[in-house]
Order: C-alpha cells, then sequence, then structure tokens
C-alpha cells in the first residue's frame, strides 16, 4: 500500500511530490496521457521565479521531475481508469487491469486544452486544426494560419507560429483581449499578425487535403464570411480533467474539483486536489506548483493524524 | 521501432506487402514522447502490421506529400497507398491506438 499517490505530472504534481519525497513518504506518482502538463507545449516560461533569463516550458518540467526524483519519489506511466473513493485505503484501477492502493491521493491532472465545438473542427483536428502550436507550427511553413482566442496564451502561439507562417491572423469573439498588456503589444508589434476581431467562428471548412476555411460571423453586422487559411490553431482555453472521476468528488459545473478554501481538501477525507483541475483563478506556473506544496503539506499532517489514532 | 533512414528506404516499405504504419514524429514534439512511453509495447500485439518511425523534419516532403499536419500521426500503407491517418490527439494512450489498429485489417 502506498502512503501517497499523485496523479497527473505538472507543476502542482511535481511539487506535491518533492515535498512528500523530501519527507520520506515515498510517493508514487502516475504519469498520465500528458506527461509534464500544459508547460510542456509552451516555448519560454519568463515569469517563473529563480530564471532570471526565462527557462523553456519542457526543460523546466524536466528539472522538477528530476528534483522529485532525486528525493526518490517513484514514477510510473499509468492510465487511470477508475477509483474506488468510498472508503479508505482508496483503490485505483489502470488501464489494463493492474490495481493501486493508497492512504490518500492527491489529484493534480490539470486541464487539457478546449476546442471550439463547431462543426467540421474535430474530425479535422490532425488535418489542419490543432491545439498546440509547438507541436504543429513547423508544417505549416509559408502558410496562412488563423489563432482562435484572445489570451495570453493566443497572444504567445501566434507569436510563435509566425516563425513558420507566412501570416498569421488572430480571431476573437469580443472586440476586447483578455491577453496582458505586455502579451498584447507584442503581437500588436508582430507584422505578420493580422486581426479579425469581434467575429465569432461557426464552422471549420475543409476540402480533400484538410483544412481550407473558417466560417465567422460578423458580431456588429451579422455578415457572415469565409476567411481562407490552411490551419487552424485553437486558444481558447482549457477544461478540467475530471470525468474519469466519474463524480465520486464534488466538482462545480465547469467539472473544476472543489476545495475547501484556504485548503487542498477535496470533499472525501484523504483525497486532495492542486493545479488546474481545481477551481482557480490563476491558473499560473507557479500557483500551481504553490498549490501542490500545500497538498502534499496537507498530506502529511494528514497521515499523522490518521497514523496517531 | 526502426527508423527510417532514406527516401529510398521510405518508398521500398510503403510498397511492401501488407500493411505499413510509418510514425511521423520530431525531436522537439511532446506528444511524440508520450506516444514512444507505450508504442513498443502496443506494437508487439499486431505482428501482421510493420512499423516504422519516420522524422517529420528529416523528411519534410513525405509529410507534405501525406498531409501530416500534426504530430505524432500514425499512417498506414497499403501497397504504396495511405489508407488510414491517426493523429495523436485521438491516440493519447495503448487503448486508444490499439482500438484503432483494430480497426485495419486484412
Amino acid at each position: 500500500m502506498e502512503n501517497a499517490i499523485v496523479i497527473g505530472t505538472g507543476p502542482a504534481g511535481l511539487t506535491a511530490a518533492i515535498y512528500l519525497a523530501r519527507a520520506n513518504l515515498e510517493p508514487l506518482v502516475i504519469e498520465g496521457p500528458e506527461p509534464g502538463g500544459q508547460l510542456t507545449t509552451t516555448t519560454e516560461v519568463e515569469n517563473f521565479p529563480g530564471f532570471p533569463d526565462g527557462i523553456m516550458g519542457p526543460e523546466l518540467m524536466e528539472n522538477m521531475r528530476k528534483q522529485a526524483e532525486r528525493f526518490s519519489a517513484k514514477f510510473r506511466t499509468g492510465w487511470v481508469n477508475s477509483f474506488d473513493l468510498s472508503k479508505r485505503p482508496f483503490n485505483l484501477f489502470l488501464e489494463g487491469g493492474e490495481e493501486l492502493v493508497t492512504k490518500t491521493l492527491i489529484l493534480s491532472t490539470g486541464a487539457s486544452a478546449k476546442y471550439l465545438g463547431i462543426p467540421g473542427e474535430k474530425e479535422n483536428v490532425g488535418r489542419g486544426v490543432s491545439t498546440c502550436a509547438t507541436c504543429d507550427g513547423f508544417f505549416f511553413r509559408g502558410k496562412k494560419i488563423i489563432v482562435v482566442g484572445g489570451g495570453d496564451s493566443a497572444m504567445e502561439e501566434a507569436h510563435f507560429l509566425t516563425k513558420f507562417a507566412s501570416e498569421v491572423r488572430i480571431v476573437n469573439r469580443r472586440e476586447e483581449l483578455r491577453a496582458s498588456k505586455i502579451m498584447q503589444d507584442r503581437a500588436r508589434q508582430n507584422n505578420k499578425i493580422t486581426w479579425s476581431l469581434n467575429k465569432t467562428p461557426l464552422e471549420v471548412v475543409a476540402g480533400n487535403s484538410g483544412v481550407a476555411g473558417l466560417k465567422v460571423r460578423n458580431n456588429s453586422t451579422g455578415k457572415e464570411e469565409i476567411i481562407d487559411t490552411d490551419g487552424i490553431f485553437v486558444t481558447i482555453g482549457h477544461t478540467p480533467n475530471t470525468k474519469f472521476l466519474n463524480g465520486q468528488l464534488e466538482t462545480d459545473e465547469v467539472g473544476y474539483l472543489k476545495v475547501k478554501p484556504g485548503t487542498s481538501e477535496t470533499n472525501i477525507l484523504g483525497v486532495f486536489a492542486c493545479g488546474d483541475v481545481k477551481n482557480n483563478k490563476y491558473r499560473q506556473a507557479i500557483t500551481a506548483a504553490g498549490s501542490g506544496a500545500m497538498a502534499a503539506i496537507d498530506v502529511e499532517k494528514f497521515l499523522e493524524q490518521i497514523e496517531n489514532h | 521501432m526502426e527508423r527510417i533512414q532514406s527516401q529510398e528506404q521510405f518508398q521500398a516499405k510503403i510498397n511492401d506487402e501488407g500493411y505499413t504504419v510509418m510514425k511521423f514524429d520530431a525531436t522537439w514534439c511532446p506528444d511524440c514522447k508520450n506516444m514512444d512511453r507505450f508504442i513498443g509495447d502496443v506494437i508487439k500485439d499486431y505482428p501482421d502490421k510493420k512499423f516504422y518511425a519516420v522524422d517529420s523534419e528529416q523528411f519534410e516532403e513525405f509529410a507534405g506529400k501525406y498531409e501530416v499536419k500534426g504530430i505524432p500521426s500514425l499512417l498506414v500503407f497499403k501497397d504504396g497507398e495511405k489508407i488510414a491517418h491517426l493523429h495523436s490527439k485521438f491516440a493519447k494512450t495503448p487503448t486508444q491506438i490499439r482500438e484503432y489498429l483494430d480497426t485495419i485489417k486484412a
């Protein structure tokens, strides 16, 4: 039986692992379908303290993993199919049939890129629709690309994609952008970036060889048009990875896990949540890491309590 | 998984008898690293198919020709023609890959 199983290996899960490992609790960390989490698909991280010159997202995650391993955190690849959280210790069932048992559980499964949910989108993922510029930008050398979204990530992806594309058009539903000023300014100064604001994406238009255009509606005039493009990068935020929990834990209406304010405690004793999987308005690497430390400390306290009774 | 070394080798392999699965990837792609953790185990269960890895940067021409617009992608060839194309967004776990490969039978 494990003292603690951590599910998810973004900054939250790995920080929790570092803390638990340093406390000699030998945590078992399960790496799922997106090892390293969202940061592995970013380029440079400029706001993580301690790196005055910035650091590449994948490198930062590799460092965190090494740091956890240094203190003997155990890592394994696995895909958790289901849980039984109705009694302690908890049971986890992995794809392939293996069962794991643990006294405590930290959920740090994060959030995954959200799609627009418009016709033509899903069937063209990998045929011109993408949610990962760093992965797929390379295939659009000299081509026209649309980035949908108005947040920091959309600005960053658009900026990055100008390395490959002949033109990058940012399409955003609102006239105003959600992105921070520094990111907006950087995008506006890039002369390869053009703008289609106040336009709602309606449909991905595709031909035999994949994406050919994006149909949008002008929100002021109601007029519809098709913008020609070879690729559509969707950067409109994230959706929490909580479906596999099958409703065993309390979530908000969107699916983010609810925790007791100021702690990492979920509604089930012994189950803790940290990072983007819990309702959290900040969604930064550093806040995820911070909440990972909180979860580890909460686990430690909890284990002390149950062992003293 | 054996890696394709030359254009000639690629051509020869896709013309081989039976099914040939080409995994397009790149050194800098996080989803490719993810897939590499388990693809080795999966392909053992498909002795009827031959699997090769193709560096998309090294063989950009093939990536273009076969419409690879995201990686990793698994392209299935038979008699030199591409007959199926799975993109990684739908291939994050061993089960998803197995389900896809199961659909391609002689």
